[in-house]
């Protein structure tokens, strides 16, 4: 007997056409798009909005790893937009976090404030759950989007205790004994900095995808949604292809400069009115606000030893 | 592009494929993607609800469903371009697909090959030997029965040896073919990396060798303070240039003289050179290496003395002034041939005192250095005190290189006659033990201490040290060449006492240090360059580590160079270094670093080897260590761990035909079971072999003697494999008494023993005579050791003497049974379970019982109380009194039974054990243990049951005696009249309660007769008596009849129908109605119809009529249950009405 005649695939209740994900910023009618605060919209490249989908169609939580500023938080907010599924519920990791934290956090501090001054509400112990992104979802029992930021900080055992409130979109509050139960799957998206190799039944359990750096081409994309319009298109591209210079290998930074440090010097070289032509042309020494990028002495060091 | 995967799914071609992309997640699995259950799952429910059509999609989705990071994602795009490729596929799915299954066929045979070896090696656990037929028990009815064979245990049935193991030589030779491999693997592997590190240390040796370029540099040192001071050589070319030659120049000025002669119209006018103020002077100078260390402040000298413009020409020599050089590639030529062309300068010899000796040795260099008519002697070292004693004997004066010392030499040498001050001044201090340790650890500081790098530390940061210090350091060996060296232990120590006492100060030189490198940076691709740059590495390690810079530069760099040739000098500068935190990191990276090959090979260098076969040594050891392992593997497993040869246990079937009647011999049978089992056998009694017989696949037949048995049998016979062919194990019980008594009378009388019945007398039935009985008790005696007398043989049947023997033999135990419930001894059924399962049961109390001997489970039934077992042991003996008690409970139930119609509770007392006495409720009672009586006394009956209360259990005491007696109620209508009964009877009395003029007779069932006397009249009748009936008659005297009277009472109706006595003064009637009528019988009188008006009865009352006579007197009705019960009083006598 075959596994699959043992135990027959579960029908998944899912709507490709509702929730599919584009990565190119369209959201539906009637809504805004939102990228917390940030200008212009997410762009996908076409493997991690396969990735996306792969992830909403088999109901497992997305792990996205990547370079620090490749947009790895960014993408839950891009999703939730895309799929009308704003706010995103965020929960970002500590390294004292426990898996609990990610779906409820009792005020046990507070309530024992209360006690001590005789308040009443010290008897209701419900006045003190405050539900973290995970047990929010769970609880709304709907469709939702859910960030658990930079999952590698906390200890080692969170990814796998994690695992199963993930699996069955349930949990207890054993205090109270409420109990929480969601037929719809929310979108984890999980965000790791590869500080920590991570327990190998949890990267089972998720679909996985590394954000590449963007190309310089996907880089000049970004930089026009990001920044503000009338920006000159010859400046643009002079910075990037200077920032292609100073992320060479050859030049062995230890510390790369990312999208987001790029978007900085950008509009710190659009405030100053830097010359394309001379941005272009400057050594990588002679680069204007090279702070902006280079965070390291010995970093700062190689850039001028470069092209000395 | 849109149905690529479609087309290109092999499994796709099957509807009812259920796990679809099987190949190629098995295909994953293969590349080292773990692709699991789960991983299945997961892709059926993407692909049920994947909507797209399009590859590339499918293809990025599966490889983020399986990947775990991004290598895998990458492996699984990869696969899946292979076995998905954008354009139809279906010839190469078909081409792969027998490849498929051709692979997994060969990995099933070999996967079943090998289960199929692994099998075989298994020791599966064989069939285990049968035992002998089980022990029947002993039926109770006949506790004497034969069971003395059975008393015994049985012992283990004869093991068998233990059966042969193939000899196995495959899975030796496999496993040592196996470790030939590994080891010849091993130790290519070693050559291997042996040879590619030979070729990594020649590489690197030829580049070190071949590398362009200085390969060592010198640090450049720039001084803070000039070596010589300025005054010193002003006042020295002052001195000089006092000289008395004020003659024109020789040296004719060419430029001068030209321009006089073009000034003057082309006639010639020669200008000479005007000649040097100050005296002409020769250096000599000491190049012997103890002047190394001075040759920076020589240099110094000479070159104030040019800058000074004091002329002179510097000559060499070295360690011995009888040769000398101008340049190092001229010849040099002899003292005495310098003077004779440089005799008119001033000689200036500098060197320290090994030239000294050389002088002193030699007078020819004497005799000329007296020639030279100004001469003088600079020694470098400042401190005349360690200058040697040779010193003073050389035709020179020698000076030291101070400031009074080279005014000395100015003089000496500047053609005065004023004679130099022989007093050279203040001289420095002597140097002291604590002088050379300070100048050590400046030194330990330092990449490659040149003496003149030295010099500058000791001048910077240590000035107040002689310079004299130096001469110890040569002393100790310090200085070698061209730079001090200390060894690496003192070195360690100098640098660890350095940076305890000052770390501040190490790091301003290390700083310092660091410039002077900047400073001294060699050519640029050569060796020396590469040293220069472990130098600074080294220096900037050491300042990082104080924490102003970071470590990883230096650490990267050592890192680097530590993979090229200079390796070497990287792992010991390294390993200077005190360990601990980046340092420890540090050497861990050096040493791999030097153990990897260069990052960069020359393309003419060749590449190191790939793989090396193992040498002819190498081999050697392998074959040695194989051939060792295979006769280890071929011991272990040929010996120990061989194929097993089973026995064949049910070859032969043995059975024992038991004796039929005493004196007959057991029986054995051997039949062949199965086929191939060997017609030549051995039959084996325990472990010994007692008879060997063939079949040939008949049944064989064996008695079995007396003496054999006792013991097991079995039929063995050995097969070719050397395993054994045998048949279970058969018990044969050994001869009984009974059997051997018997076969000793038969023997003795000369009869067939089956004709002696064991109910046979010896006289009588079998004719043995005195002779014959005096020859069995011997035989008897001589088997048994037991005397029977011949009165008794002539006496007793032959069974008599069996049990006998029997009893004597301690085959069976009489034992007495005794069961004691608490302290009372009681009546019990125990039922005794030998171990072997013979049951015996006693019923009595103190019942004998023959048992045999050993541990029995004793199951004690009494009345009343639940079954309890006790483990017990009888001991072989003759009698034993076997005592069982048992804890009775503290309080027993009493249950009392009266199932008589006429007693009431009430009637029964009790007397408790105690001795008090005691109604009965009517309920079960609770008591002591002890004796309970039970006392009934009724008219009818009394009687006493007396029971035994058990703690624990129930006592059941019933009450029913025989009716002894009746009562016959007289009625004589008067109180005055008397009564007589003739004969025997229990008691006769007037009863006050049933009315005057009543009497009751109690007596046994018969015919009594009863005369009644009344005022001189008498009547006799006769009444009968019937046990337990009570019976009235009216015998009243007859006489006048008397006025009635009225009786009126009310009767309270509860039943329907009860029979009631009414009785009043004189006047009884017995009466039964039903409510509705009555009868009446008047004393004397035949019935009175109710129906007359006598008397009436209705529903709620009842109105009689009675003679008035007893008017006042109360009326009784005694109910059914005996009881007499106040009913009316006569209210008016019948006048009334």
């Amino acid at each position: 007997m075959s596994v699959a005649e043992a135990q027959p695939f579960p029908e998944v209740p899912f709507d490709s056409s509702k929730f599919r994900y584009r990565g190119d910023g369209s959201v539906p009618d009637k809504s805004q798009y939102d990228s917390r605060g940030e200008r212009g919209v997410y762009l996908a490249d076409k493997h991690l909005v396969n990735a996306v989908n792969t992830a909403i169609i088999v109901g497992q939580p997305l792990l996205v790893v990547g370079e620090s500023g490749t947009g790895k938080t960014m993408l839950a907010w891009s999703i939730a937009s895309e799929l009308g599924l704003l706010p995103v519920l965020e929960f970002h990791t500590r390294s004292d976090h426990h898996a609990r934290d990610v779906l409820f956090v009792i005020d046990n501090l507070r309530r024992f404030y209360h006690a001590q001054i005789k308040d009443k509400r010290a008897d209701d112990l419900t006045e003190y759950i405050r539900y973290a992104a995970l047990g929010e979802a769970i609880r709304s029992g709907g469709k939702r989007v859910v960030l658990i930021d930079e999952i590698d900080k906390a200890t080692r055992d969170f990814p796998n205790d994690l695992l199963d409130e993930i699996d069955q979109m349930q949990f207890e509050v054993p205090d109270t004994g409420e109990k929480f139960k969601s037929a719809e799957k929310p979108i984890v998206v999980i965000t790791s900095n590869s500080e920590r190799q991570l327990p190998d039944p949890f990267l089972r359990r998720c679909v996985f995808h590394q954000i590449a750096f963007p190309k310089p081409e996907d880089l000049v994309r970004i930089l026009g949604q990001r920044l503000e319009p009338g920006v000159d298109s010859a400046l643009i591209d002079a910075a990037v292809a200077q920032f292609g210079r100073l992320r060479a290998e050859a030049l062995k930074l230890q510390k790369k400069p990312s999208t987001g440090e790029l978007i900085v010097w950008l509009r710190m070289l659009v405030h100053a009115g830097v010359d394309p032509a001379k941005l272009a042309a400057a050594p990588l020494a002679g680069l204007p606000f090279k702070g902006a990028l280079i965070k390291n002495d010995n970093d700062l060091g190689r850039v001028q030893r470069a092209t000395s | 592009m849109t149905s690529a995967v479609s087309n290109a799914r092999p499994r796709e071609a099957s509807p009812n494929d259920a796990l679809p992309f099987g190949e190629f997640l098995t295909a994953l699995r293969a590349r080292g993607v773990p692709v699991g259950v789960k991983e299945y799952e997961s892709v059926a429910r993407l692909l049920r609800a994947w909507s797209g059509i399009e590859r590339e999609p499918l293809r990025d989705a599966l490889a983020a469903l399986l990947a775990r990071d991004q290598k895998e994602v990458e492996t699984i795009r990869h696969a899946f371009d292979e076995w998905f490729p954008a354009e139809p596929a279906e010839v190469r799915v078909r081409s792969r697909r027998p490849v498929v299954i051709a692979v997994a066929v060969l990995l099933l045979v070999a996967t079943a090959a090998i289960g199929e070896v692994w099998y075989r090696r298994v020791a599966w656990p064989t069939k285990a030997p049968r035992l002998a037929t089980p022990v029947q028990a002993v039926p109770q009815d006949d506790p004497l029965k034969d069971v003395a064979a059975e008393a015994a245990p049985l012992p283990p049935p004869p093991a068998l040896p233990p059966p042969p193991r193939a000899d196995d030589r495959v899975v030796p030779l496999l496993l040592a073919a196996g470790l030939a491999l590994l080891l010849a693997l091993v130790a290519a592997e070693l050559r291997t990396r042996r040879r590619r590190r030979d070729w990594k240390e020649s590489y690197l040796e030829e580049t070190l060798e071949s590398g362009t370029g200085p390969t060592r540099y010198t640090p450049v040192v720039s001084h803070e303070q000039p070596l010589v001071p300025e005054a010193w050589m002003d006042e020295v070319a002052s001195i000089l240039g006092r000289g008395p030659d004020d003659s024109p120049g020789t040296h004719l000025d060419v430029n001068e003289s030209l321009r006089l002669t073009l000034r003057h119209g082309m006639r010639p006018h020669l200008a000479f050179e005007p000649p040097p103020r100050n005296a002409f002077l020769l250096l000599l100078e000491d190049v012997h290496w103890a002047m190394r260390p001075w040759r920076r402040k020589i240099d110094a000298f000479v070159a104030g003395l040019g800058r000074h413009r004091v002329d002179h020409e510097r000559w060499y020599f070295d360690g011995d002034p009888a040769l000398v050089w101008r340049n190092a590639d001229e010849q040099p030529v002899p003292l005495a041939q310098l003077f004779a062309t440089r005799g008119a300068a001033s000689l200036l010899i500098v060197s320290t005192g090994e030239a000294a000796r050389a002088v002193e040795e030699n007078p020819t260099v004497q005799d000329t250095l007296r020639r030279w008519t100004f001469r003088s002697w600079l020694n470098p070292v400042a401190n005349p005190a360690y200058w040697g004693k040779e010193l003073d004997r050389l035709p020179v004066r020698v000076w030291p290189f101070t400031r009074d010392g080279l005014r000395g030499i100015a003089w000496d040498l500047a053609r005065m006659p004023q004679v130099a001050n022989e007093d050279v001044g203040d001289t420095a201090r002597d140097v002291t033990a604590d002088d050379v340790e300070r100048m050590k650890r400046l030194i330990a500081l330092v990449p490659r201490p040149t003496a003149a790098l030295a010099d500058e530390l000791r001048r910077r940061y240590a000035s107040d040290i002689p310079e004299e210090v130096v001469l110890f350091l040569i002393a100790e060996g310090a200085f070698r060449g061209e730079q001090y060296q200390l060894p690496a232990e003192e070195l360690a120590r100098l640098l660890a006492t350095l940076r305890a006492d000052a770390p501040s100060r190490e790091l301003q030189i290390r700083k310092y240090l660091l410039e002077v490198l900047r400073d001294s940076e060699p050519e640029r691709g050569s060796i020396a360059h590469l040293r220069w740059q472990l130098d600074v590495a080294m220096q900037r390690l050491h300042v990082a580590r104080s924490g102003e810079t970071e470590t990883a530069p230096a650490i990267g760099a050592l890192t680097e160079l530590a993979a090229g040739p200079l390796r070497h000098e990287v792992q010991g500068a390294v390993a200077q270094m005190p360990e601990g935190g980046a340092v420890t990191v540090l050497q861990r990276r050096v040493r791999r670093a030097g153990e990897k090959l260069p990052a960069t090979i020359a393309s003419d260098a060749g590449r190191p080897p790939r793989f090396a076969f193992p040498g002819v040594v190498g081999l050697i050891v392998v074959a040695a260590l194989t051939f060792l392992a295979w006769t280890q593997f071929a011991f272990y497993f040929g010996d120990k761990r061989g194929a097993e040869i089973p026995h064949v246990y049910d070859a032969y079937e043995l059975r024992m035909l038991a004796p039929q009647r005493g004196g007959d011999a057991a029986i054995l049978e051997v039949l062949p079971r199965r086929l191939g089992a060997p017609y030549v056998f051995e039959l084996w009694r325990d472990q010994r072999s007692i008879a060997s017989s063939v079949t040939e696949g008949l049944v064989f037949s064996l008695n079995v003697p007396q003496d054999q048995a006792g013991g097991f049998f079995q039929v063995r016979a050995r097969l070719p494999q050397g395993n054994l062919a045998v048949s279970d194990a058969v018990w044969v019980p050994p001869a009984t008494i009974e059997q051997r008594v018997i076969a000793i009378i038969a023997d003795v009388l000369n009869v067939d023993s089956r004709t002696i019945p064991p109910e046979a007398d010896l006289r009588r039935d079998l004719s043995a005579d005195s002779r014959t009985l005096d020859e069995i008790a011997k035989k008897i005696e001589q088997q048994f050791g037991q005397t029977i007398p011949l009165s008794t043989l002539r006496n007793v049947l032959v069974k008599d003497i069996i049990r006998l023997l029997r009893e004597r033999n301690r085959e069976f135990v009489r034992v007495y049974v005794d069961v004691w419930l608490g302290d009372q001894r009681t009546v019990a059924t125990v039922v005794l379970r030998h171990e072997r399962g013979q049951v015996f049961s006693v019923a009595n109390m103190g019942e004998m019982i023959a048992v045999p001997p050993g541990f029995y489970t004793a199951e004690i039934s009494i009345p009343g109380q639940p079954l309890t077992r006790q483990a017990v042991v009888i001991p072989s003996e003759y009698e034993y009194g076997l005592v069982l008690r048992i804890d009775p409970p503290a309080t027993g139930t009493v249950v009392i039974k009266v199932p008589l119609r006429n007693v009431a509770p009430r009637d029964v007392v009790i007397e408790l054990p105690s001795g008090k006495r005691t109604r009965w409720d009517g309920k079960p009672l609770q008591l002591q243990p002890g004796t309970v009586r039970v006392i009934v006394k009724t008219d009818y009956f009394d009687d006493t049951v007396t029971g035994q209360i058990v703690g624990g259990s129930t006592t059941e005491l019933l009450v029913k005696p025989a009716a002894v007696s009746g009562v016959v109620l007289i009625e004589t209508g008067d109180p005055g009249s008397q009564v007589t009964v003739a004969g025997k009877y229990r008691s006769l009395t007037r009863d006050p309660k049933v009315g005057r003029g009543i009497w009751k007779l109690v007596a046994a069932e018969g015919t009594y007769s009863i005369t009644v006397t009344h005022a001189g009249l008498q009547r006799r009748d006769v009444v009968k008596v019937t046990n337990g009936v009570t019976t009235r008659h009216n015998l009243a005297v007859p006489e006048t009849p008397q006025p009635r009277e009225r009786l009126k009472f009310w009767y309270y109706q509860s039943d329907t129908k009860v029979m009631h006595q009414i009785t009043g003064n004189g006047v009884q009637w017995t009466d039964e109605f039903d409510g509705q009528q009555a009868v009446l019988t008047r004393k004397g009188r035949t019935t009175v119809e109710g129906a007359n008006g006598i008397i009436l009865v209705n529903s709620s009352g009842l109105e009689m009529f009675v003679p008035d006579e007893g008017a006042g007197e109360s009326l009784y009705i005694r109910d059914i249950k005996g009881s007499w019960r106040f009913w009316a009083t006569i209210e008016q006598p019948a006048s009334a009405f």
